[in-house]
């Protein structure tokens, strides 16, 4: 919760403050983008170690062992909702209009739902054997952050709407 | 840390593969959700519900069939002993001079072996975090399973595997000088086990306070009752932090109330999820 208000002071003071940057409304758009990504990312991260990590609990009890993954995707998901509420005070703050759309939310929310605790079902499943495959996670997940269009700023919204 | 750049900066054929990862059309599903206040394209949204579902089930399926080989890989075995047998040979006769022995010789041959079976083909496991309690009569072969298990003595068939550090506490006050006060026994004792000397003077002042000696620590520890000297070297021996410890018969030590505090102490040990052995 507090990591990404942290990363946003970071990113709005590099390129609002130091940069000028002249993308319209850049928090928000890095606010929206950052924290369901760090729900996909530290779920995965989490659930690699969690089947080790509970290593009792799945052999010495009837337990079923997918349980434990998708607990840590849903706990990232609570964390997740439960920073919506700062992203609207951020939309409202810059004025950028709130419409019916947000009501496709909760689909989306399912979307990645299904696929955060598919994904996280592999790495899980490796580090019981490997256990330096947390290690390859990292540098996996560093990746995709360079690809999920994070720190990619769209010329065309950023730049020419701008007002 | 990431850097920012523009999309008009990737090459355009790489941008199309930027959108076959389907986390990266997510991220763009919730920009326009919130930022561009674009209604995300409806047939999208259902391809990317179906592709979830499908990396879900695949992924579900997937970690459903390696969840029987888990087990085995979480709880390693710490200590594996496969068909230890020890045979141990005794002289029947002693001598004590090379002549009675020569004499006897010339009578009699070569001395005969008495040949004591003491372990047969003994075999089992230990995983990781668990208690193994090996109980028997006085002579049945506790003490030198044990020893075989620290490798104090050699199996004379079989093998015996040990991961990780252990501490094998057969026989207490190993190295205990009696002319040397118990605090000097304390470091020479924490020595021999494999501690260094300064996690040695990091611990000592709690081995004193736990073995109830602090008026008589820095006297010389042959003045010590044999309670005490039990209890200086149980305190020694469980300063200690190692993966593996081997107890044999060394609980009932001092008076009651001190037999009682050193269960508590293996009974918080044990709490640790590290194993030990008795």
């Amino acid at each position: 919760m507090l990591n990404p208000l942290l990363n946003l002071l970071i990113y709005t003071f590099l390129f609002v403050v130091i940069f000028k940057s002249t993308a319209k409304n850049y928090p928000v758009y890095f606010f929206s983008g950052i924290l369901p990504w760090n729900w996909f990312s530290s779920s995965v991260m989490e659930a690699t170690d969690s089947v080790v990590s509970a290593g009792a609990l799945i052999t010495k009890s009837t337990l079923p062992a997918e349980i434990v993954v998708i607990t840590k995707v849903v706990s990232n998901l609570i964390n997740y909702l439960l920073s919506i509420p700062i992203l609207f005070l951020f939309l409202m703050f810059f004025h950028v209009k709130i419409s019916f759309i947000v009501l496709f939310l909760p689909v989306v929310i399912i979307i990645q739902f299904f696929l955060t605790s598919g994904v996280a079902f592999f790495p899980a499943t490796w580090n019981v054997f490997y256990r330096d495959v947390r290690q390859i996670m990292q540098t996996i997940i560093q990746l995709l952050f360079f690809v999920c269009q994070l720190c990619i700023l769209i010329h065309k919204y950023l730049l020419n709407t701008k007002s | 840390m990431p850097v920012m750049y523009f999309d008009t900066q990737i090459p355009s054929k790489y941008q199309k593969l930027i959108y076959l990862n389907p986390i990266a059309y997510l991220i763009k599903v919730y920009h326009d959700i919130f930022y561009n206040n674009l209604m995300p394209r409806p047939e999208l949204l259902i391809l990317l519900f179906f592709i979830s579902i499908v990396v879900y089930i695949i992924g579900f399926n997937y970690f459903h069939s390696k969840k029987d080989v888990f087990a085995e890989y979480i709880m390693s075995v710490v200590i594996e002993v496969k068909n230890v047998t020890k045979i141990f040979k005794r002289h029947t006769k002693k001598y004590f001079s090379i002549k009675s022995a020569f004499v006897d010789f010339i009578k009699h041959g070569r001395p005969q072996m008495q040949i004591v079976k003491a372990l047969d083909n003994i075999s089992f496991d230990m995983v990781s975090g668990s208690t193994l309690g090996i109980i028997g009569k006085n002579g049945a072969g506790k003490s030198t399973l044990l020893k075989i298990i620290s490798g104090i003595i050699k199996p004379t068939s079989g093998s015996v595997k040990v991961k990780g550090s252990l501490v094998p506490l057969l026989e207490l006050g190993t190295g205990f000088h009696p002319e040397l006060t118990g605090r000097e026994n304390i470091i020479i004792s924490g020595l021999i086990l494999g501690l260094s000397k300064k996690e040695i003077y990091k611990k000592i002042d709690e081995i004193i306070e736990f073995a109830e000696l602090k008026d008589v620590i820095d006297e010389p520890v042959r003045t010590y009752s044999s309670g005490m000297y039990s209890r200086l070297a149980f305190s020694t021996a469980f300063s200690i932090d190692p993966d593996i410890i081997i107890l044999d018969e060394i609980l009932s030590v001092g008076d009651i109330a001190f037999a009682s505090k050193s269960k508590e102490k293996v009974k918080e040990f044990k709490r640790k999820t590290k194993r030990y052995c008795l």
